[in-house]
């Protein structure tokens, strides 16, 4: 579990994507422009600015393969955005979403011919391309959506769809579009399943908006965290919810990589590692913190101001002087909240990505 | 609540607090239940001697952590009627075992106790 990269932006990060190779990065700063940057060596350098949101963008997604880029905003929109390589720019695309509220998260769906937007109009748009008219519908799911939802998260299968929101609730619907679709096979989930069919619906012990949501790497399993400070699974094969309490705060981002692997992360700054045990979960290890231990050990030798800086830090801030970390910084790499954590867009099971407030963008490998 | 004090003049806190805590009366319409169990717990925790508290809240499974946690606060929401000096030292305790996590879910849960 080492950083593979790390690299600073100078404003708080609320949304990334990567593209397939990681060679390049969409971020949002924090406002309702999209940055991407290029990596040439070890640094990132902007590149492009995709401006067409009028209010903050809340969720980016690059698809590997057909290397398009969907992002949604509070401006009730989205954007299909293609990389036209003559004008070396990328150019947009309006979604017809029809949305009266505002849009939280989309997710190009796994074949990449769909997308899904999460909303706070109760619903979620399933969105594929109309040939007739040249531009991209949806189709809304509503039915049973009782409140905003913030998550969505694609099935393998490019069908099934599950969404979890401020309903406290985590469900697992069918997104069946005929034409787009063909008709998938028999799953743990039901078969013969039309647009808006209830898959399944659960929720934490204690409540709580359900932050973030993925399915297993097969499918047959849904994980989702929620702001009890709890990561639930659910498989309905075996109908059995487990759920697993973290002392920590709150999660707010999760990723599934493989099957005895989940990495969920959020307001306690740094990936919790939990893992398969039995027919529960547990958590195994936390990122980062032997590496920042091993960074304060060797800057601490050699830093001959450090008794300086402790009465310095003691009349500012009046505090008395703190064993370890005295400059009051935390003992995770991100030194603020993990907004959002991705998988490697090529399928590599054991890298992650993740941003936080801080404005880290840090690359993360799962093997020691 | 009669084996409760049974197990309290025992001075077995364990095992009054285990059943004070199991079924706790979730609902509208039951503040008068609610009242009286918080008191029922009060009494146990005013009754544990305080080199004790460590060890009784490890004893604890999560659920019961996570529900005296609710008692805890709900007792500090009425100081006129609850000794919070005791709530407070037993606060510490279940904070160090159950993390600031048993916080949240205090906060997070709609199941009001």
């Amino acid at each position: 579990m080492s950083i593979l990269d790390e690299h600073n932006f100078p404003f708080c990060v609320t949304a990334h994507a990567f593209n397939r190779d990681k060679t390049q990065v969409a971020v949002c700063p924090n406002s309702n422009e999209v940055h991407i940057y290029t990596r040439s060596g070890a640094v990132w350098t902007a590149a492009h600015v995709l401006r067409e949101h009028d209010l903050l963008v809340t969720s980016i997604d690059w698809a590997p393969q057909t290397n398009r880029i969907v992002t949604c905003s509070q401006d009730k929109n989205a954007y299909v955005w293609t990389f036209d390589a003559a004008g070396a720019a990328w150019k947009p695309t309006l979604v017809h979403l029809r949305l009266q509220r505002a849009a939280t998260q989309a997710r190009w769906s796994p074949q990449e011919n769909k997308f899904a937007v999460a909303s706070g109009d109760k619903c979620v748009a399933v969105c594929y391309f109309g040939e007739d008219n040249d531009w991209w519908v949806s189709k809304h799911l509503k039915r049973p959506i009782a409140s905003t939802v913030l998550c969505v998260a694609w099935h393998p299968n490019n069908v099934l769809l599950a969404c979890g929101g401020t309903d406290m609730k985590a469900r697992v619907l069918s997104a069946y579009i005929k034409g787009v679709d063909e008709k998938p096979a028999a799953t743990a989930w039901g078969e013969r399943l039309p647009f808006n069919t209830l898959c399944g619906e659960f929720e934490s012990p204690a409540g709580g908006w359900v932050h973030s949501i993925a399915f297993s790497p097969d499918g047959d399993s849904v994980a989702f965290v929620t702001h009890d400070s709890s990561l639930t699974v659910a498989s309905p094969a075996t109908g059995s919810v487990v759920s697993v309490r973290s002392n920590g705060l709150p999660f707010v981002t999760l990723v599934w990589p493989d099957t005895r692997t989940i990495v969920a992360a959020g307001h306690d700054c740094a990936p919790v590692v939990f893992t398969a045990d039995g027919t529960s979960w547990r958590a195994a290890k936390r990122l980062g913190e032997d590496e920042m231990l091993r960074r304060s050990a060797a800057a601490s030798p050699s830093n001959s101001n450090s008794a300086f800086n402790m009465f310095r830090q003691m009349d500012s801030r009046s505090q008395p002087a703190k064993s370890g970390s005295g400059d009051g910084s935390l003992k995770s790499v991100h030194q603020n909240t993990i907004s959002e954590m991705h998988l490697d867009p090529a399928g590599n099971t054991a890298e992650v990505t993740t941003i936080g407030l801080d404005g880290k963008l840090v690359q993360w490998s799962l093997r020691a | 609540s009669a084996a409760v004090r049974a197990a309290i003049s025992r001075g077995n806190s364990l095992e009054a607090l285990e059943k004070a805590l199991s079924e706790p009366p979730y609902g509208r319409g039951m503040e008068a239940a609610q009242s009286a169990n918080a008191q029922l717990v009060s009494e146990i925790l005013m009754a544990t001697r305080a080199q004790d508290i460590g060890s009784v809240v490890g004893d604890l499974s999560d659920d019961d952590q996570d529900v005296l946690l609710k008692y805890i606060y709900h007792g500090l929401a009425h100081p006129a009627e609850f000794n919070c000096g005791v709530l407070l030292s037993w606060h510490e305790r279940v904070v160090e075992s159950g993390g600031l996590g048993s916080v949240v879910r205090v906060m997070a849960d709609r199941r009001t106790v």
